[in-house]
């Protein structure tokens, strides 16, 4: 499997959010941002799902389609697993990932300290995408949020929807 | 060397998240030569960055001349960034060409009629620019072959417009 450098991609990803926003940017322009990222991860998180399965059995159930994405689909793309996965067994699933290679490069500069934690959801969206993404690539529609418990660790909330 | 030191991700998500992002950019423009202007400077803002990490990873000498900064650039950032081994050609003290025989940006693509003049590549042009105008040589860069429009490799040409030279302001006034 071939690699890129993964600041490569971080510097890229900061691109796209520079982009995206204007060098102060207000609540509404990063609810904006985040949007197009989400959608950005969603096509990518799709596609992905598709190449990593087409090789391995069929899942039985959502359960393992979940572990699926926390092992496999997130050593692949980063080269690390989820560090913690929590469900209340009625379809709400908590995928904590505690270095979040997207965010590790992150420090907000002083004029946007106030908004850092909006940035830093800013920067989680693209990761929602792609679990948005690839669980509906695997037939699972959900919603996922994202929220920043520390600096670099993240929580992501999938809700499945029932059909 | 330096490529098996750095924390990596696949190339994959590297790809396809680009094609996504350039997607996005034909969307909002509607304009194949405005796509190619706001993907070069992208490029440019992510070179001025990945020198910083250059610099930082890999130790290097100074280039005493601009067929050694060529070498560089292909041997040791391409290598160290993309993974790929890049060829140098025609290398002048003012000019050199990089042949790209494998581009990991453009793996999964091909390009509709319509856009048949994207500059997909173009990033990587943005990113020479960006790069080596932080170590003081303005560059232009252009793309002019590339295997999405039916070359057989990508080619890019930099050309040193002038070295700059570094200005000190004494700031304790």
């Amino acid at each position: 499997m071939s690699k890129v450098a993964e600041s490569c991609f971080s510097f890229l990803h900061m691109e796209v959010v520079n982009t995206l926003l204007s060098p102060t940017p207000t609540a509404e322009e990063l609810q904006h941002a985040g949007r197009r990222l989400e959608v950005i991860g969603y096509q990518v998180g799709e596609r992905l799902a598709e190449r990593y399965t087409k090789d391995r059995p069929r899942f039985a159930d959502t359960l393992e389609i979940i572990k699926f994405i926390c092992k496999d689909f997130w050593y692949e793309i980063y080269g690390k697993q989820i560090d913690k996965l929590q469900t209340n067994n009625r379809g709400v699933y908590m995928l904590q990932d505690n270095r979040h290679r997207l965010l590790v490069r992150c420090s907000p500069a002083a004029e946007r300290q106030s908004t850092a934690k909006q940035m830093g959801a800013t920067y989680g969206k693209f990761p929602c995408g792609l679990i948005r993404g690839a669980l509906c690539g695997l037939g699972v529609s959900s919603s996922v949020g994202v929220e920043m418990t520390d600096v670099s660790a993240c929580q992501f909330t999938v809700r499945i929807q029932m059909p | 060397a330096t490529f098996s030191k750095v924390d990596k991700v696949s190339a994959e998500l590297f790809s396809l998240t680009y094609g996504a992002v350039v997607t996005q950019l034909l969307k909002d423009y509607e304009d194949v030569a405005a796509a190619n202007v706001q993907l070069e400077k992208m490029g440019y803002n992510m070179g001025v960055r990945m020198v910083d990490e250059l610099l930082a990873k890999a130790s290097l000498a100074q280039c005493a001349s601009f067929s050694e900064t060529a070498e560089v650039v292909a041997k040791v950032g391409f290598k160290m960034f993309l993974g790929v081994n890049v060829e140098v050609a025609a290398a002048t003290s003012s000019e050199f060409r990089l042949l790209l025989s494998e581009n990991p940006l453009a793996e999964f693509v091909e390009l509709p009629e319509e856009c048949s003049k994207l500059e997909y590549s173009g990033l990587l042009c943005g990113v020479l620019r960006g790069a080596l105008e932080m170590v003081q040589m303005r560059v232009e860069c252009s793309l002019l072959r590339d295997t999405l429009w039916g070359d057989e490799v990508t080619e890019i040409r930099v050309l040193l417009k002038e070295r700059l030279v570094e200005e000190f302001v004494d700031d304790d006034e």
